[in-house]
Protein backbone atom coordinates (compact mmCIF):
# COMPACT_ATOMS: atom_id res chain seq x y z
CA UNK A 1 0.00 0.00 0.00
CA UNK A 2 1.19 3.40 -0.88
CA UNK A 3 2.21 6.28 1.78
CA UNK A 4 -0.05 9.04 2.65
CA UNK A 5 3.14 11.23 1.67
CA UNK A 6 3.66 9.12 -1.59
CA UNK A 7 -0.19 10.02 -2.50
CA UNK A 8 -0.10 13.50 -1.55
CA UNK A 9 3.69 13.95 -3.84
CA UNK A 10 1.43 12.27 -6.69
CA UNK A 11 -1.41 15.20 -5.97
CA UNK A 12 1.68 17.34 -6.08
CA UNK A 13 2.11 15.98 -9.86
CA UNK A 14 -1.48 16.63 -10.55
CA UNK A 15 -2.24 12.70 -10.50
CA UNK A 16 -6.15 12.07 -10.19
CA UNK A 17 -5.75 8.29 -9.15
CA UNK A 18 -3.56 9.59 -6.34
CA UNK A 19 -6.21 11.85 -5.29
CA UNK A 20 -8.74 10.03 -5.43
CA UNK A 21 -6.99 7.24 -3.12
CA UNK A 22 -6.22 9.79 -0.10
CA UNK A 23 -9.52 10.97 0.18
CA UNK A 24 -11.10 7.68 0.50
CA UNK A 25 -8.12 6.81 2.77
CA UNK A 26 -9.09 10.02 5.18
CA UNK A 27 -12.79 11.10 4.26
CA UNK A 28 -14.43 8.84 7.18
CA UNK A 29 -11.95 9.32 9.33
CA UNK A 30 -11.77 13.08 8.99
CA UNK A 31 -15.97 13.47 9.47
CA UNK A 32 -15.13 11.28 12.42
CA UNK A 33 -12.99 13.92 13.54
CA UNK A 34 -14.87 16.97 12.89
CA UNK A 35 -18.11 15.35 14.27
CA UNK A 36 -16.64 14.59 17.21
CA UNK A 37 -14.68 17.69 17.44
CA UNK A 38 -18.48 19.78 17.11
CA UNK A 39 -19.88 18.10 19.55
CA UNK A 40 -22.02 15.35 17.05
CA UNK A 41 -22.82 17.67 14.29
CA UNK A 42 -22.64 15.55 11.54
CA UNK A 43 -24.19 17.85 8.11
CA UNK A 44 -21.24 20.56 9.43
CA UNK A 45 -18.37 17.93 9.66
CA UNK A 46 -19.44 16.78 6.40
CA UNK A 47 -18.95 20.40 4.81
CA UNK A 48 -16.03 20.81 6.85
CA UNK A 49 -14.25 18.06 5.74
CA UNK A 50 -14.98 19.12 2.41
CA UNK A 51 -13.60 22.71 2.97
CA UNK A 52 -10.35 20.69 4.50
CA UNK A 53 -9.72 18.50 1.50
CA UNK A 54 -10.08 21.81 -1.03
CA UNK A 55 -7.88 23.83 1.55
CA UNK A 56 -5.52 20.91 1.30
CA UNK A 57 -5.42 20.75 -2.66
CA UNK A 58 -5.01 24.72 -2.52
CA UNK A 59 -1.86 24.36 -0.33
CA UNK A 60 -0.54 20.77 -1.82
CA UNK A 61 2.32 22.90 -3.14
CA UNK A 62 3.51 23.74 0.38
CA UNK A 63 3.29 20.21 1.77
CA UNK A 64 7.32 18.66 1.64
CA UNK A 65 7.75 15.10 0.68
CA UNK A 66 8.30 12.92 2.41
CA UNK A 67 7.41 14.82 6.05
CA UNK A 68 4.40 12.91 7.43
CA UNK A 69 0.89 13.83 5.53
CA UNK A 70 -1.56 12.50 8.09
CA UNK A 71 -0.65 15.81 11.17
CA UNK A 72 -0.89 18.34 8.24
CA UNK A 73 -3.87 17.15 6.90
CA UNK A 74 -5.48 17.35 10.80
CA UNK A 75 -4.06 20.49 10.99
CA UNK A 76 -5.67 22.64 8.73
CA UNK A 77 -9.03 20.44 9.75
CA UNK A 78 -8.18 21.78 13.58
CA UNK A 79 -7.57 25.10 11.93
CA UNK A 80 -10.19 25.44 10.01
CA UNK A 81 -12.92 23.96 12.78
CA UNK A 82 -11.52 26.27 14.98
CA UNK A 83 -12.45 28.77 12.45
CA UNK A 84 -16.08 27.79 12.30
CA UNK A 85 -16.36 28.02 16.32
CA UNK A 86 -15.01 31.58 16.38
CA UNK A 87 -17.25 32.83 14.14
CA UNK A 88 -20.35 30.63 15.03
CA UNK A 89 -19.55 32.24 18.43
CA UNK A 90 -19.11 35.58 17.25
CA UNK A 91 -22.86 35.34 15.17
CA UNK A 92 -24.54 33.43 17.94
CA UNK A 93 -24.74 31.18 20.46
CA UNK A 94 -25.40 27.60 19.26
CA UNK A 95 -26.51 25.09 21.39
CA UNK A 96 -24.65 21.91 20.70
CA UNK A 97 -26.96 19.71 18.82
CA UNK A 98 -28.48 16.31 20.20
CA UNK A 99 -27.12 13.42 17.83
CA UNK A 100 -30.30 12.19 16.75
CA UNK A 101 -32.17 15.27 16.26
CA UNK A 102 -29.26 16.44 13.90
CA UNK A 103 -30.05 14.68 10.60
CA UNK A 104 -32.14 16.17 7.93
CA UNK A 105 -35.73 15.02 7.54
CA UNK A 106 -34.88 13.60 4.35
CA UNK A 107 -32.15 11.51 5.46
CA UNK A 108 -31.93 7.85 3.65
CA UNK A 109 -32.15 4.83 6.03
CA UNK A 110 -28.67 3.61 4.70
CA UNK A 111 -27.27 7.23 5.93
CA UNK A 112 -28.99 7.17 9.40
CA UNK A 113 -26.79 7.20 12.34
CA UNK A 114 -28.12 6.74 15.74
CA UNK A 115 -26.14 6.63 18.92
CA UNK A 116 -26.54 4.05 21.79
CA UNK A 117 -27.56 5.55 25.22
CA UNK A 118 -23.70 4.74 26.02
CA UNK A 119 -22.85 7.02 23.17
CA UNK A 120 -24.90 9.80 23.95
CA UNK A 121 -23.46 9.72 27.16
CA UNK A 122 -19.37 9.96 26.21
CA UNK A 123 -21.00 12.36 23.55
CA UNK A 124 -21.94 14.57 26.23
CA UNK A 125 -19.25 14.32 28.54
CA UNK A 126 -16.37 15.16 26.03
CA UNK A 127 -18.36 18.08 24.70
CA UNK A 128 -18.03 19.44 28.01
CA UNK A 129 -14.62 19.50 28.05
CA UNK A 130 -12.95 23.03 26.74
CA UNK A 131 -12.31 22.92 23.27
CA UNK A 132 -8.24 22.42 24.05
CA UNK A 133 -8.52 19.19 26.29
CA UNK A 134 -11.62 18.16 23.67
CA UNK A 135 -8.71 18.23 20.30
CA UNK A 136 -5.75 16.39 21.91
CA UNK A 137 -8.67 13.54 23.89
CA UNK A 138 -10.40 13.43 20.17
CA UNK A 139 -6.64 13.43 18.18
CA UNK A 140 -5.20 11.00 20.57
CA UNK A 141 -7.99 8.15 21.69
CA UNK A 142 -10.25 8.13 17.75
CA UNK A 143 -7.97 9.93 15.29
CA UNK A 144 -4.79 7.35 17.01
CA UNK A 145 -2.39 10.37 16.60
CA UNK A 146 0.81 10.04 18.74
CA UNK A 147 1.46 12.45 21.31
CA UNK A 148 4.20 14.00 19.37
CA UNK A 149 2.18 13.92 15.99
CA UNK A 150 -0.66 16.29 18.31
CA UNK A 151 2.27 18.67 19.39
CA UNK A 152 2.74 19.09 15.61
CA UNK A 153 -0.89 19.19 14.79
CA UNK A 154 -1.73 21.77 17.63
CA UNK A 155 1.33 23.80 17.22
CA UNK A 156 2.37 23.14 21.45
CA UNK A 157 4.95 21.05 23.12
CA UNK A 158 5.05 17.64 23.68
CA UNK A 159 4.39 18.66 27.78
CA UNK A 160 1.31 20.62 27.31
CA UNK A 161 0.02 17.49 25.21
CA UNK A 162 0.20 15.43 27.78
CA UNK A 163 -0.61 18.00 30.33
CA UNK A 164 -4.05 19.00 28.31
CA UNK A 165 -4.64 14.88 27.90
CA UNK A 166 -4.60 14.07 31.09
CA UNK A 167 -6.80 16.71 32.55
CA UNK A 168 -9.23 15.86 29.81
CA UNK A 169 -9.04 12.28 30.70
CA UNK A 170 -9.20 12.60 34.05
CA UNK A 171 -12.77 14.54 33.56
CA UNK A 172 -13.62 11.69 31.47
CA UNK A 173 -12.95 9.46 34.16
CA UNK A 174 -14.70 11.67 36.85
CA UNK A 175 -17.74 11.61 34.75
CA UNK A 176 -18.10 7.92 34.01
CA UNK A 177 -17.39 7.23 38.12
CA UNK A 178 -20.50 9.80 38.39
CA UNK A 179 -22.43 7.79 35.93
CA UNK A 180 -21.71 4.26 37.45
CA UNK A 181 -22.39 5.55 41.02
CA UNK A 182 -25.66 6.84 39.78
CA UNK A 183 -26.56 3.37 37.88
CA UNK B 1 -19.65 -3.42 30.29
CA UNK B 2 -16.75 -5.74 30.88
CA UNK B 3 -18.52 -8.84 29.74
CA UNK B 4 -19.32 -7.60 26.29
CA UNK B 5 -16.72 -8.56 23.28
CA UNK B 6 -13.81 -6.15 22.55
CA UNK B 7 -13.59 -4.45 19.22
CA UNK B 8 -10.22 -3.89 17.66
CA UNK B 9 -10.67 0.03 18.09
CA UNK B 10 -11.30 -0.52 21.96
CA UNK B 11 -8.45 -2.77 22.46
CA UNK B 12 -6.06 -0.21 20.55
CA UNK B 13 -7.98 2.43 22.70
CA UNK B 14 -7.28 0.25 26.00
CA UNK B 15 -3.21 0.07 24.91
CA UNK B 16 -3.32 3.80 24.60
CA UNK B 17 -4.97 4.46 27.45
CA UNK B 18 -3.05 1.99 29.30
CA UNK B 19 0.22 3.58 28.09
CA UNK B 20 -0.54 7.05 28.93
CA UNK B 21 -2.78 6.62 32.10
CA UNK B 22 -2.06 3.58 33.59
CA UNK B 23 -4.22 4.32 36.70
CA UNK B 24 -7.04 4.58 35.09
CA UNK B 25 -10.14 2.63 35.53
CA UNK B 26 -10.26 -0.30 32.97
CA UNK B 27 -13.39 0.39 31.54
CA UNK B 28 -12.36 4.09 30.38
CA UNK B 29 -11.51 2.05 26.90
CA UNK B 30 -14.84 0.65 26.44
CA UNK B 31 -16.71 4.03 27.65
CA UNK B 32 -15.27 6.27 25.36
CA UNK B 33 -15.47 3.38 22.75
CA UNK B 34 -19.29 3.77 22.66
CA UNK B 35 -19.18 6.96 20.86
CA UNK B 36 -19.29 6.10 16.92
CA UNK B 37 -19.35 8.25 14.52
CA UNK B 38 -20.66 8.80 11.12
CA UNK B 39 -18.61 7.41 8.10
CA UNK B 40 -18.82 9.07 4.77
CA UNK B 41 -20.88 7.34 2.26
CA UNK B 42 -19.15 6.18 -1.01
CA UNK B 43 -21.38 8.12 -3.03
CA UNK B 44 -20.48 11.42 -0.66
CA UNK B 45 -16.61 10.61 -1.01
CA UNK B 46 -17.19 9.78 -4.73
CA UNK B 47 -19.04 13.31 -5.24
CA UNK B 48 -16.18 15.24 -2.97
CA UNK B 49 -13.64 12.94 -5.29
CA UNK B 50 -15.56 14.69 -8.44
CA UNK B 51 -15.38 17.94 -7.17
CA UNK B 52 -11.50 18.28 -6.06
CA UNK B 53 -10.63 17.15 -9.36
CA UNK B 54 -11.46 20.06 -10.49
CA UNK B 55 -9.39 21.86 -8.05
CA UNK B 56 -6.46 19.59 -8.94
CA UNK B 57 -3.11 21.68 -9.15
CA UNK B 58 -1.35 21.77 -12.33
CA UNK B 59 2.25 20.71 -11.39
CA UNK B 60 4.69 23.65 -11.35
CA UNK B 61 7.51 21.65 -13.18
CA UNK B 62 4.71 20.75 -16.25
CA UNK B 63 3.34 24.46 -16.25
CA UNK B 64 7.02 25.90 -16.33
CA UNK B 65 8.17 23.52 -18.94
CA UNK B 66 4.89 24.44 -20.80
CA UNK B 67 5.74 28.43 -20.50
CA UNK B 68 9.64 27.36 -21.53
CA UNK B 69 8.48 25.55 -25.06
CA UNK B 70 5.97 28.30 -25.23
CA UNK B 71 8.97 30.67 -25.20
CA UNK B 72 10.73 28.48 -27.41
CA UNK B 73 8.63 28.35 -30.00
CA UNK B 74 7.69 31.91 -29.70
CA UNK B 75 11.86 32.00 -30.01
CA UNK B 76 11.86 30.23 -33.12
CA UNK B 77 9.30 31.47 -34.88
CA UNK B 78 10.85 35.18 -34.69
CA UNK B 79 13.82 33.96 -36.56
CA UNK B 80 11.63 32.90 -39.31
CA UNK B 81 11.46 36.94 -40.37
CA UNK B 82 15.11 36.59 -40.29
CA UNK B 83 16.93 34.31 -42.02
CA UNK B 84 17.00 34.69 -45.82
CA UNK B 85 14.31 33.83 -47.41
CA UNK B 86 16.45 31.69 -50.54
CA UNK B 87 17.64 29.66 -47.81
CA UNK B 88 13.72 27.89 -48.01
CA UNK B 89 14.12 27.53 -51.25
CA UNK B 90 17.55 26.92 -52.27
CA UNK B 91 16.94 23.35 -50.04
CA UNK B 92 13.46 22.82 -51.35
CA UNK B 93 15.00 23.27 -54.76
CA UNK B 94 18.23 20.63 -54.25
CA UNK B 95 15.72 18.67 -51.98
CA UNK B 96 13.77 17.94 -54.98
CA UNK B 97 16.35 17.70 -57.48
CA UNK B 98 18.17 14.97 -55.55
CA UNK B 99 14.85 12.90 -54.97
CA UNK B 100 14.25 13.25 -58.55
CA UNK B 101 17.87 12.29 -59.73
CA UNK B 102 17.79 9.23 -57.25
CA UNK B 103 14.52 8.14 -58.45
CA UNK B 104 16.24 8.00 -61.76
CA UNK B 105 19.28 6.43 -61.39
CA UNK B 106 19.36 4.67 -57.69
CA UNK B 107 18.89 0.91 -59.35
CA UNK B 108 20.81 -1.31 -57.19
CA UNK B 109 22.75 1.55 -55.70
CA UNK B 110 23.71 1.26 -51.77
CA UNK B 111 22.29 3.77 -49.69
CA UNK B 112 25.10 6.52 -49.05
CA UNK B 113 25.54 6.09 -52.94
CA UNK B 114 22.06 7.46 -53.27
CA UNK B 115 22.27 11.66 -54.75
CA UNK B 116 19.93 12.14 -52.08
CA UNK B 117 22.55 11.33 -49.78
CA UNK B 118 25.10 13.47 -51.25
CA UNK B 119 23.17 16.21 -51.89
CA UNK B 120 21.18 16.41 -48.31
CA UNK B 121 24.50 16.97 -46.31
CA UNK B 122 25.70 19.90 -48.50
CA UNK B 123 22.81 21.94 -49.07
CA UNK B 124 21.75 21.71 -44.97
CA UNK B 125 25.41 22.80 -44.60
CA UNK B 126 25.36 25.42 -47.10
CA UNK B 127 21.65 26.84 -45.13
CA UNK B 128 23.44 26.76 -41.79
CA UNK B 129 26.55 28.69 -43.28
CA UNK B 130 24.77 31.49 -44.23
CA UNK B 131 22.62 32.04 -40.86
CA UNK B 132 24.70 34.71 -39.38
CA UNK B 133 26.34 37.02 -41.62
CA UNK B 134 27.63 40.03 -39.74
CA UNK B 135 27.32 42.63 -42.47
CA UNK B 136 23.92 42.31 -42.78
CA UNK B 137 22.55 40.72 -39.85
CA UNK B 138 19.98 42.23 -37.66
CA UNK B 139 21.67 40.89 -34.23
CA UNK B 140 21.95 44.30 -33.04
CA UNK B 141 18.49 45.56 -33.32
CA UNK B 142 17.97 41.81 -31.77
CA UNK B 143 19.56 41.97 -28.82
CA UNK B 144 17.84 45.81 -28.33
CA UNK B 145 14.62 44.51 -28.57
CA UNK B 146 14.74 41.20 -27.03
CA UNK B 147 15.37 39.46 -23.77
CA UNK B 148 17.25 36.85 -25.17
CA UNK B 149 21.04 36.88 -25.66
CA UNK B 150 22.80 36.04 -28.76
CA UNK B 151 23.61 31.90 -27.90
CA UNK B 152 20.56 31.69 -27.71
CA UNK B 153 19.51 33.80 -30.91
CA UNK B 154 21.96 31.67 -32.92
CA UNK B 155 20.75 28.60 -31.20
CA UNK B 156 17.07 29.20 -32.43
CA UNK B 157 18.37 30.17 -35.33
CA UNK B 158 20.28 27.27 -35.86
CA UNK B 159 17.63 25.12 -34.77
CA UNK B 160 15.19 26.15 -37.05
CA UNK B 161 17.29 25.84 -40.34
CA UNK B 162 18.95 22.86 -39.13
CA UNK B 163 15.20 21.27 -38.44
CA UNK B 164 14.01 22.66 -41.52
CA UNK B 165 17.29 20.86 -43.33
CA UNK B 166 16.09 17.29 -41.89
CA UNK B 167 12.59 17.16 -42.35
CA UNK B 168 12.76 18.30 -45.79
CA UNK B 169 15.81 15.79 -46.35
CA UNK B 170 13.30 12.93 -44.35
CA UNK B 171 9.68 13.77 -46.35
CA UNK B 172 12.37 13.02 -49.48
CA UNK B 173 13.80 10.03 -48.10
CA UNK B 174 10.00 8.83 -47.72
CA UNK B 175 9.15 9.56 -50.83
CA UNK B 176 11.74 7.90 -51.97
CA UNK B 177 11.32 4.54 -50.44
CA UNK B 178 7.46 5.09 -51.49
CA UNK B 179 8.20 5.19 -54.71
CA UNK B 180 11.08 2.69 -54.68
CA UNK B 181 10.77 -0.58 -52.89
CA UNK B 182 14.03 -1.24 -53.21
CA UNK B 183 15.17 1.43 -50.71
CA UNK B 184 14.90 1.10 -47.10
CA UNK B 185 13.99 4.19 -44.96
CA UNK B 186 16.28 3.66 -42.01
CA UNK B 187 19.70 2.86 -44.08
CA UNK B 188 19.20 5.81 -46.27
CA UNK B 189 18.34 8.55 -43.28
CA UNK B 190 21.45 7.02 -41.90
CA UNK B 191 23.48 7.53 -44.72
CA UNK B 192 23.08 11.03 -44.66
CA UNK B 193 21.86 11.74 -40.69
CA UNK B 194 25.59 11.97 -39.33
CA UNK B 195 26.98 14.00 -41.80
CA UNK B 196 24.80 16.81 -42.50
CA UNK B 197 25.07 17.15 -38.32
CA UNK B 198 28.74 17.28 -38.87
CA UNK B 199 28.83 19.50 -42.05
CA UNK B 200 26.78 21.75 -40.69
CA UNK B 201 27.97 22.02 -37.34
CA UNK B 202 31.51 22.48 -38.81
CA UNK B 203 29.97 25.44 -41.58
CA UNK B 204 27.94 27.22 -38.27
CA UNK B 205 31.49 27.38 -36.46
CA UNK B 206 33.88 28.70 -39.49
CA UNK B 207 31.36 31.27 -39.94
CA UNK B 208 31.32 32.14 -36.20
CA UNK B 209 35.46 31.86 -36.51
CA UNK B 210 35.46 33.66 -39.32
CA UNK B 211 32.42 36.35 -39.75
CA UNK B 212 32.10 35.00 -43.40
CA UNK B 213 29.71 32.80 -44.25
CA UNK B 214 31.29 32.32 -47.88
CA UNK B 215 34.01 30.59 -45.79
CA UNK B 216 32.02 28.40 -43.91
CA UNK B 217 29.99 27.33 -46.73
CA UNK B 218 33.31 26.88 -48.68
CA UNK B 219 35.28 24.66 -46.49
CA UNK B 220 32.30 22.34 -45.54
CA UNK B 221 31.45 22.03 -49.43
CA UNK B 222 35.36 21.36 -50.55
CA UNK B 223 35.79 19.06 -47.90
CA UNK B 224 32.59 17.15 -48.86
CA UNK B 225 33.34 17.16 -52.10
CA UNK B 226 36.47 15.98 -51.47
CA UNK B 227 35.66 13.56 -49.91
CA UNK B 228 33.13 12.27 -52.32
CA UNK B 229 35.36 12.09 -54.80
CA UNK B 230 38.47 10.01 -52.95
CA UNK B 231 35.46 7.68 -51.98
CA UNK B 232 35.33 7.27 -55.95
CA UNK B 233 38.31 6.83 -56.77
CA UNK B 234 39.92 3.16 -55.48
CA UNK B 235 43.64 3.71 -55.28
CA UNK B 236 43.54 6.83 -53.90
CA UNK B 237 47.11 8.11 -52.48
CA UNK B 238 46.69 7.50 -48.59
CA UNK B 239 47.72 10.99 -47.53
CA UNK B 240 44.98 12.09 -50.14
CA UNK B 241 42.30 9.92 -48.87
CA UNK B 242 43.56 10.72 -44.84
CA UNK B 243 42.73 14.14 -45.98
CA UNK B 244 39.38 13.38 -47.70
CA UNK B 245 38.25 12.40 -44.37
CA UNK B 246 37.50 8.97 -44.64
CA UNK B 247 35.37 8.69 -41.75
CA UNK B 248 32.55 11.19 -42.62
CA UNK B 249 30.46 8.72 -44.30
CA UNK B 250 31.51 4.89 -43.05
CA UNK B 251 28.75 3.75 -40.58
CA UNK B 252 31.37 2.95 -37.84
CA UNK B 253 32.16 6.51 -37.43
CA UNK B 254 28.28 7.74 -36.97
CA UNK B 255 27.96 8.30 -33.52
CA UNK B 256 32.08 10.20 -33.23
CA UNK B 257 30.54 12.26 -36.22
CA UNK B 258 26.99 13.52 -34.26
CA UNK B 259 29.84 14.36 -30.98
CA UNK B 260 31.98 16.31 -32.94
CA UNK B 261 28.78 18.19 -34.56
CA UNK B 262 28.04 18.94 -31.19
CA UNK B 263 31.18 19.97 -29.59
CA UNK B 264 31.59 22.31 -33.20
CA UNK B 265 28.05 24.20 -31.73
CA UNK B 266 28.83 24.43 -28.60
CA UNK B 267 32.07 26.19 -29.68
CA UNK B 268 30.05 28.59 -32.03
CA UNK B 269 27.53 29.05 -29.81
CA UNK B 270 30.48 30.07 -27.50
CA UNK B 271 32.25 32.46 -29.71
CA UNK B 272 28.96 33.79 -30.58
CA UNK B 273 28.59 35.17 -26.81
CA UNK B 274 31.64 36.73 -27.60
CA UNK B 275 30.60 38.62 -29.98
CA UNK B 276 27.34 40.20 -27.64
CA UNK B 277 30.25 41.15 -25.23
CA UNK B 278 31.85 43.10 -27.95
CA UNK B 279 28.32 44.56 -29.10
CA UNK B 280 27.66 45.18 -25.73
CA UNK B 281 31.21 47.07 -25.28
CA UNK B 282 30.65 48.74 -28.32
Amino acid sequence: MRTDEDLAYGIQQGRRNDLAELVERHHSPLIGYLYRLSGGDRLLAEDLAQEVFLRVLRSISQYRHPHPFKPWLYQIATNLARDHFKRAESRYVVAMPDDASSFPADSQPEDAFLLTAAGQSVAQAIRSLPLHQREVVILRYYQELSLAEIAGVLAIPLGTVKSRLSLGIQRLRAMLLEQEFES
Amino acid sequence: MNDQPQSERERRLRAMLHDDHPDLLPDMAQYLDAWDAPRASSALTASLIERLGDELPVPKKSRLSREMLRWAWMLIRSQVRIVRREIWAATMLVMALGTLVTLIVSTGTPAQGLPIAVFAPIIAALGVAFLYDSESDALVELLDSTPASVRLLLFARLTLVFGFNLVTALVASIVLVVLRSEISLWPLVASWLAPMAFLSALAFLLTMLTRDALAGALVSGLLWSVHLIFRAVPDADPLLFLLSFPGLSAPESRPLLVMLAAVLVACALWLGGSTERRLGES
